[in-house]
């Protein structure tokens, strides 16, 4: 049944096709990888050259589809609650089986590795002699397992939705019954917001004074953080209701889709923090820009999400 | 303005159908200067320009052009050094024969950022020079052999490039559209072009430059 859905096939088609591109680009890669010698001159090494040129460039166009592809996926499941019993948003329909949540973050990971290679390819081209050739290459083929799997869940994922069987809904998933606290550490709510707020302070010190260490593990405990100060705090600002916790929810028209503004802004802003920092290991350079954009990302994610609760605020006198 | 220093150059290297084009060749050209490449064809001349002008790569040896070295630049900032310093001229005149001389001539500034304004004064400035303004709006395809040739001379001048490579320029040319040939070389030199023209055209003999003469992929001593 799930398969009659319009969206789900326009999902298969496009990572059916993404997958074809990619493994051309995999046997190509591999053999270029295995004759590559930059100090050659000889008529092969050139004709890898112009070969490695369109590759990166299937390479490059097909990633970035991929990048498309998440929010695409989010807005997929999310449609298709209306055929999981019990759902009320892409929550339950995650949850309806044991490979959504391992699929969801699989593919966030992907997406992280997919951002990094599309950098590092940019600063190869822009350098005369190849200097990142053979790490992109070898993180491309890790990428490239990691969609193979990503393809194999994908399956297993959509096969296994189950439409005759209630699934919970995302209160009971993330709501507190049964468990006595879900927030990690057993942290209390204004905790995590200092936390929270404190990790902020460690990027935005992180990204002005371009420490490369300090962004890559702020940036890391700030993503860890933010989810569940979306989750457990700003969220409910969002639905406006104390008891109403989900990250999903927030990406209906109902709210706006400020969902994946809040989400957007954070996955760019941790992104750009930590890939700051990984690719000064790679490159031995220091990318001003990369800590400019961190900055002004988890900037917009901090004034976004603290808005709701000012504004409700403002307009009750009361916080939830 | 142009070092090459013991260029060789194997076509098909490793194969039955090895082929060494070019042997040990060391060439400096000054800024400013005027130098014939004579020689029969398949002597390698084609291939010695094709290496100056970053077409093709050597098999060894460094080729240096305005300060950079190219011997080994990736295809993407070949493309770039070239639309950036070097002005080609073909023997075949390689223009889309559908469009404009003002369009043909504009083709190498399209990827340069220009405002529209840039664009039509630097095309205008080129097709002046080249004596081809009168047939801007013209299609290639009407154009004679020598209004090609004035086209294809505009169009390698409208990057204001430091360097122009000539390939055989006046084989598609009677003597008459030859000899305006020269004569428009002579004032390209004369705003301090440095020209190279490979040729085995006897008519460039009439022209002041430096004759250096390859016969089978090696440079003759004179």
């Amino acid at each position: 049944m799930i398969f009659f859905s319009n969206s789900v096939i326009v999902f298969i088609f496009i990572e059916a096709l993404l997958l074809l591109l990619l493994s051309i680009a995999f046997i190509n890669v591999v053999g270029i990888l295995k004759s590559w010698d930059f100090s050659a001159t000889s008529t092969k090494q050139y004709l890898l050259e112009k070969r490695s040129y369109l590759v990166l460039l299937i390479i490059f166009f097909t990633l970035g589809f991929k990048i498309i592809l998440l929010p695409y996926f989010i807005y997929m499941i999310d449609e298709l609650n209306v055929l999981v019993p019990g759902a009320m948003c892409a929550a339950g329909v995650i949850n309806s089986n044991i490979y959504g949540v391992y699929l969801l973050s699989l593919k966030v990971r992907i997406l992280f590795l997919v951002g990094l290679w599309i950098i590092l390819n940019h600063y190869d081209l822009q350098a005369k002699d190849y200097p990142f050739f053979k790490k992109k290459l070898w993180l491309f083929i890790l990428i490239f397992f990691l969609i193979i799997a990503e393809s194999i869940l994908d399956i297993f994922y959509l096969i296994n939705i189950v439409t005759d069987t209630p699934v919970s809904c995302c209160s009971a998933i993330y709501g507190v019954s049964g468990i006595s606290n879900p927030i990690p550490f057993d942290l209390h709510v204004s905790e995590l917001l200092g936390l929270f707020y404190l990790l902020y302070g460690l990027t935005l010190i992180s990204a002005l004074y371009r420490y490369a260490l300090l962004s890559l593990f702020s940036n890391m405990a700030f993503l860890y953080s933010a989810y569940y100060s979306v989750v457990y705090f700003f969220g409910t600002y969002v639905y406006e209701l104390p008891t109403h916790l989900c990250p999903f929810c927030m990406l209906q028209a109902e709210y706006f889709y400020s969902g994946y503004f809040i989400w957007g802004t954070l996955f760019l802003g941790t992104f750009f923090g930590i890939s700051a920092a990984l690719l000064q290991y790679i490159t031995g350079k220091e990318i001003k820009k990369m800590y400019r954009y961190s900055l002004a990302f988890n900037s917009a994610f901090i004034l976004f999400c603290s808005s709701y609760v000012l504004l409700y605020y403002i307009r009750n006198g009361v916080f939830l | 303005m142009i070092q090459l220093e013991n260029i060789n150059k194997i076509y098909n290297e490793s194969r039955p159908n090895s082929f060494q084009a070019l042997k040990d060749i060391s060439l400096h050209v000054s800024k400013g200067e005027l130098l014939i490449l004579k020689g029969v064809s398949g002597s390698g001349k084609s291939t010695l320009l094709s290496i100056m002008g970053s077409l093709i790569k050597p098999s060894s040896g460094s080729v240096i052009v305005d300060g950079e070295s190219i011997a080994k630049l990736p295809d993407l900032h070949a493309s770039n050094f070239r639309a950036q310093k070097l002005g080609f001229i073909f023997q075949s005149f390689n223009l889309f024969e559908a469009l404009s001389v003002a369009d043909n001539v504009a083709i190498p500034l399209t990827n340069q950022s220009l405002t529209l304004e840039a664009l039509h004064v630097s095309v205008g400035d080129a097709m002046e020079i080249a004596h081809i303004s009168h047939k801007k709006d013209t299609e290639v395809r009407l154009l004679s052999g020598g209004e090609k040739q004035r086209c294809a001379i505009a169009r390698a001048l409208v990057n204001s490039p430091k360097v122009i490579l000539c390939d055989e320029p006046t084989a598609n040319l009677d003597s008459i559209n030859s000899q305006k040939f020269i004569a428009t070389i002579k004032e390209l030199n004369a705003l301090g072009k440095t020209i190279v023209i490979a040729t085995h055209d006897p008519i460039f003999e009439t022209l002041d430059a430096r004759v250096v003469n390859i016969e089978n992929g090696s440079l003759l001593k004179r």
